[in-house]
């Protein structure tokens, strides 16, 4: 049986040949992590030293992949990847040694596609190197489309890292109480992610608190402020985790002292919503902007359209937290099996409550599977 | 901050080497010129349409352009309140093709086709310098940093200030972590536990990934290097702290080392050798008479002489400033001049995995009378009883 390197560099391949790229370049970031196995380092971006920009991997049709390093980057490698070529520390041109890397892959006259993570810096020496290649983006279009339908490996790994944000959410609603601040169960968020085994959040925990009069103009965009979650107040969770590169975006609300009717009649929307809208998630059979709609004619049903938040019901997730497509208009191709999409519906009534439910889902046969599995019975802290 | 002051140092030196226009993305470089912060990174969140072109925009003269991807524009937007320096914020909307968008900045500035030169942060994407080319053929690309580098190196009075709030603040971290420190707990449990006093005494956030170590003998657990985990503190450990925050856009970056309970004639010594090496560094890093390299050069000796030189494995430090790491570097190559005002991380360090590990980390600042440390936290070893 074909290991799965082989596979996704057979898939990268054909892809390269589809959308005539010769050569591939990736930074570190959900491409390269697709093509080699290897995680990238979490701050990567944190400038290390005078050629860290040369971190690359660049395969071609005939030539197999090799990762270029930075010596400061050299540290905890699992790949797949056999030709690592790490930098010398006190190699005086950086340049060069990236050129005489390329030359193997002949680029004069070639197309390169460039991952949509790689640093300018990099783009400059490639470009510098090869001046009679014409590069051309692969995120956009190439690696991006590739990678909506996720492999069976990329599967179980999707639900891992649901299963630890379920957990995360478990453990912290345990520990909430009247007068934390949203500050706080951010930060207590970030904690049990670590302690269920995730990686570190896949964006920082959103917590955002409304209702209970206080704060009547806060909009939902600010999160994890100093309000005090006081009684009345509803919280709207979104977070995730990342696990071995794969991320969750998810969410559930929790209401502090007695709840209003009309926040927990909104709340029980919503949460019906994402399990009447998982049954129509048929592969092949309805479209982004269909799911979108079929999520606002529910809502409607119950008389929530005038706070109903309409823009985005959710989106593709993977190695990133946001992928194409996203669950609105105009996306018109019929969703297929095993892409990954989040379900986020949100209610808002400024000043009185927001509430919003948000789970990650797998696209089947016969409609789309959850794969976080948190209770939808409302969470009440006293 | 003087940030008008700094944009004209910047568009003065564009002049001078014919650079028609600077983009600089949402990263140390926007921030340093114009006070707009930066957002966390997240190496996973990536997807917003016309995110490639967001950022600013910087011609020979005028102020600054911003140009945002819708999503998350409003952060932008909310940015350049305040600033006169920043001319306004463009929003792409989805509709707009951002290549379409692109071309129209460029225009604005008067850059249709032709020779031209167009400077790029090193971190921008590299999106960027393909939709650049395609619009304008004849363009040369260059890097941003030898135009803004150089000012960065040298830090003015306010800086200065800036980072010492930074440095205080750091302070009052490791003292209200300390009583944290023992038997059992993890060395997650307190890098938590130092993130959530970073936040909470009024950082950003940290400046990097919070390293707490534990290092006993038979250590447990694979891979050549030691990372913070799960590991639990045990008698007889010893304790290494790497940590720094981001407080007012400015990057601190600190260490200490702890033991728990009496440490061995041999664990003294190793301190004490790593104390004496960072010290002698900071004494010859005295204003124009000592280079980065010779700084590093003398650090290593005290700890080779003292028979552990394979236990020092990393360049002795690094620029700081608005980013945690920047140069010049503190390594055995870089023959830059140390100039007065130029702040640097000063951090000997001697780790035997499944022995010991010792390190000390300072910001330092290089004045005329040598490097003067930042912190006020004393050089002991904090044995835990």
């Amino acid at each position: 049986m074909e290991t799965l390197a082989a596979r996704r560099l057979a898939r990268i391949r054909a892809s390269m040949a589809e959308w005539g790229a010769d050569i591939l370049v990736l930074n570190f970031g959900p491409d390269f992590l697709y093509l080699t196995g290897m995680q990238g380092p979490m701050y990567y971006t944190i400038l290390k030293g005078p050629g860290d920009w040369i971190t690359s991997a660049i395969v071609s049709q005939d030539h197999d992949p090799v990762i270029v390093l930075h010596p400061w980057f050299n540290v905890d490698v699992h790949t797949w990847v056999k030709d690592v070529r790490v930098m010398e520390r006190k190699e005086p041109n950086p340049n060069e040694f990236l050129a005489k890397i390329l030359a193997e892959f002949n680029p004069a006259g070639k197309t390169i596609a460039t991952s949509k993570l790689l640093w300018g810096q990099t783009m400059l020496a490639f470009q510098e190197a090869a001046p009679t290649a014409r590069f051309i983006a692969a995120g956009d279009t190439m690696m991006d489309k590739m990678r909506e339908v996720k492999d069976d490996e990329e599967i179980a790994l999707m639900q891992e890292v649901a299963t630890i944000t379920d957990v995360a959410l478990a453990e912290t609603i345990k520990r909430m109480r009247v007068g934390m601040t949203e500050r706080d169960v951010s930060l207590e968020v970030e904690y049990q992610i670590r302690l269920a085994g995730g990686d570190g959040p896949s964006f920082t925990a959103g917590i955002i608190s409304v209702g209970n009069g206080s704060n009547p103009n806060r909009h939902i965009f600010t999160r994890n402020t100093d309000f005090v979650l006081d009684p009345g107040v509803t919280v709207a969770f979104d977070f995730g985790a990342i696990y071995k590169g794969y991320c969750s975006d998810f969410g559930r609300s929790v209401f502090i002292g007695d709840p209003l009717p009309e926040a927990l009649a909104a709340y029980e929307t919503i949460t019906t919503g994402n399990l009447a809208v998982m049954k129509q998630m048929k592969a092949g059979h309805i479209t982004p902007t269909g799911v979108a709609n079929a999520m606002r004619d529910h809502v409607a049903e119950r008389g929530f359209t005038e706070h109903y938040m309409y823009e985005g019901l959710g989106h593709a997730i993977g190695l990133e937290v946001h992928e194409e497509p996203w669950l609105r208009p105009p996306y018109d191709e019929p969703i297929k099996t095993n892409m990954c999409f989040t379900l986020e519906p949100k209610i808002w009534k400024p000043g009185v409550f927001y509430v919003r439910c948000e789970d990650v889902v797998v696209i089947g046969a016969d409609g789309a599977r959850p794969l976080t599995h948190a209770p939808y019975e409302p969470s009440v802290v006293t | 901050m003087d940030y008008q002051s700094r944009i004209n140092e910047v568009q003065k030196s564009m002049q001078e080497r014919s650079i028609d226009l600077i983009f600089l993305p949402a990263a140390a470089n926007l921030y340093y010129l114009t006070g707009i912060r930066r957002q966390l990174e997240h190496g996973t969140d990536h997807n917003r349409y016309g995110d490639w072109l967001t950022g600013g925009y910087i011609g020979q003269e005028g102020p600054v352009q911003i140009v945002a991807a819708r999503m998350g524009g409003g952060f932008w937007v909310n940015e350049a309140v305040g600033k006169p320096w920043v001319a306004g914020v463009r929003l792409i909307m989805e509709p707009i093709n951002p290549i379409t968008a692109l071309q129209e900045t460029l225009a604005g500035f008067g850059l249709n086709g032709g020779a031209m030169r167009i400077a790029v942060d090193e971190r921008a994407w590299s999106r960027f310098a393909m939709a650049t080319r395609e619009l304008l053929p004849e363009v040369e690309l260059v890097s941003a940093n030898e135009l803004i580098t150089p000012l960065r190196m040298i830090k003015s009075q306010d800086e200065l200030d800036a980072m010492q709030r930074a440095s205080d603040l750091t302070d009052q971290v490791f003292l209200n972590i300390l009583p944290r420190l023992k038997a059992g707990v993890t060395e997650f449990d307190i890098a938590h536990e130092i993130d959530y006093q970073f936040v909470t005494l009024g950082a950003e956030y940290t400046s990097f990934e919070t390293g707490v170590f534990f290092i006993a003998e038979e250590m447990d657990g694979g891979g050549k290097t030691i990372r913070t985990g799960m590991r639990k503190l045990r008698y007889g450990d010893s304790i290494m702290f790497d940590f720094g925050g981001l407080i007012d856009g400015y990057a601190s970056d600190f260490g200490r080392s702890a033991h728990l309970g009496e440490p061995t004639a041999e664990y003294q010594k190793v301190h004490d050798t790593v104390i004496k090496s960072q010290a002698d560094a900071m004494t010859a890093m005295v204003a124009g008479k000592c280079t980065a390299a010779e700084a590093n050069r003398i650090a290593r000796k005290v700890i080779a002489d003292a028979g552990y030189d394979e236990g020092f494995t990393h360049r002795l430090g690094h620029g700081i400033g608005v980013t945690v790491h920047e140069p010049p570097f503190l390594d055995g190559t870089d023959e830059i001049i140390l100039q007065e005002n130029m702040v640097f991380t000063v951090e000997p360090s001697i780790v035997y995995r499944s022995r010991f590990g010792n390190r000390i980390e300072d910001m330092v600042v290089i004045t005329p009378e040598g490097g003067k440390p930042m912190s006020k936290i004393e050089r002991q070893l904090f044995v835990i009883d």
